[in-house]
């Protein structure tokens, strides 16, 4: 495993207990997500892989499939695809990247609760912003596979 | 990468996906030791709840005491596996499933009080939708007099549709009085009441006697 793979799954763990102690205290911020979508910013296919079942396998809370498990462990390879057909430096398109993801989360989860108090995401998104920042400037420094 | 990295992660993904696919249990089991530890509950909110217990038994007897069932439905006890992680929902996996006769629909209480419906079973899991969810809606009654309201879920549930003749007081309890729930079960005190938005009816502000983040166990109607 290389170091900068260990530092990708570090960072993941501590956005899951950083998410898990939120949630205890009913403060909800998608910290893994916003991580792994900078993942796909720096990370091959297969590590992306990897991290993306790391957090599927630590976060899923039913033993079935959902909608939002789906964009949760899609989404980044949908960015992995992508980063390549834009031409905008990689901390913006991450920017942009997580707030397409954490929209398209929060549309399969509960569309018409979005819609009906969409000003609950925004305290989460700018977490997201905040937290997959710092991720991709760590992991940055790496270089992108 | 080198070769010798790349079968070991392929070796690492494979693994991965058969805990995701056959033995999500243990993801469970990470999950609980990367959050915080639960919290005892405190002796005052058990102390409360059981006062809300007697408050609903209370209002029952007062007006419906004739019609209740003679004996009390069974219960079974299940162990809260995990939570819904997101900001969307408020559902919690338990480790009953179709296996031990959870059946959706099924009132889940805690303490003695309503704290949601089974949702889906799984062969020995069930999801539970708790009344903080957002799109949890029962029919409740109010207080001794027993005045009819929607409960209407969310991040702070409240009484709904209470028509404005209705004698809704700050400390009434609020009990289910919902098809499939057993009815009187108690599932909250009104904190305080006000006009809804369009003037045509009273609703009712609750508060809970028990702080849902450190509920691990709970019991499914059979």
């Amino acid at each position: 495993m290389t170091l900068k793979l260990l530092a990708g799954l570090v960072l993941l763990l501590i956005a899951l207990a950083l998410q898990f102690s939120l949630a205890a205290a009913n403060v909800y911020f998608d910290f893994s997500f916003a991580a792994l979508i900078a993942f796909s910013l720096v990370f091959g296919f297969w590590e992306l892989a990897f991290l993306v079942l790391v957090a599927v396998f630590i976060i899923n809370w039913q033993p079935a499939v959902s909608a939002e498990i789906l964009v949760f462990a899609l989404f980044p390879f949908a960015v992995y695809f992508l980063r390549n057909a834009f031409r905008s430096q990689p901390w913006f398109l991450n920017l942009v990247a997580i707030f397409l993801g954490f929209l398209a989360l929060a549309i399969a989860a509960a569309p018409a609760a979005f819609w009906a108090s969409w000003r609950l995401f925004l305290p989460d998104l700018a977490a997201g912003w905040l937290f997959g920042t710092c991720v991709f400037f760590l992991l940055h420094q790496w270089g992108r596979d | 990468m080198k070769k010798r990295d790349g079968w070991s992660l392929v070796a690492c993904i494979v693994i991965l996906i058969v805990l995701v696919f056959l033995a999500p249990q243990y993801g469970a089991r990470v999950r609980a030791w990367l959050g915080p530890l639960a919290a005892p509950q405190a002796i005052s909110s058990i102390l409360v709840a059981e006062n809300e217990e007697l408050k609903a038994e209370l209002a029952q007897l007062a007006r419906v005491a004739a019609q209740l069932p003679s004996s009390s439905p069974a219960y079974l006890p299940a162990m809260v596996y995990s939570r819904y992680p997101f900001n969307f929902k408020n559902e919690f996996l338990v480790d009953a499933g179709a296996n031990e006769g959870v059946a959706e629909g099924k009132a889940v209480v805690f303490q003695g009080i309503l704290v949601g419906v089974v949702l889906k079973t799984f062969p020995d899991s069930s999801l539970i939708q708790t009344v903080f969810d957002g799109n949890f809606k029962i029919p409740v009654r109010v207080g001794a007099a027993g005045d009819d309201g929607l409960l209407t879920g969310g991040a702070s549930p409240k009484v709904a549709s209470v028509a404005k003749s209705a004698t809704v007081h700050a400390g009434d309890i609020v009990y289910a009085a919902a098809e499939g729930l057993p009815y009187g079960l108690p599932v909250a005190v009104v904190q305080g009441t006000s006009t809804s938005a369009d003037n045509l009816f009273e609703e009712a502000a609750l508060t809970f006697a028990y702080d849902e983040n450190s509920i691990q166990v709970v019991a499914i109607a059979r």
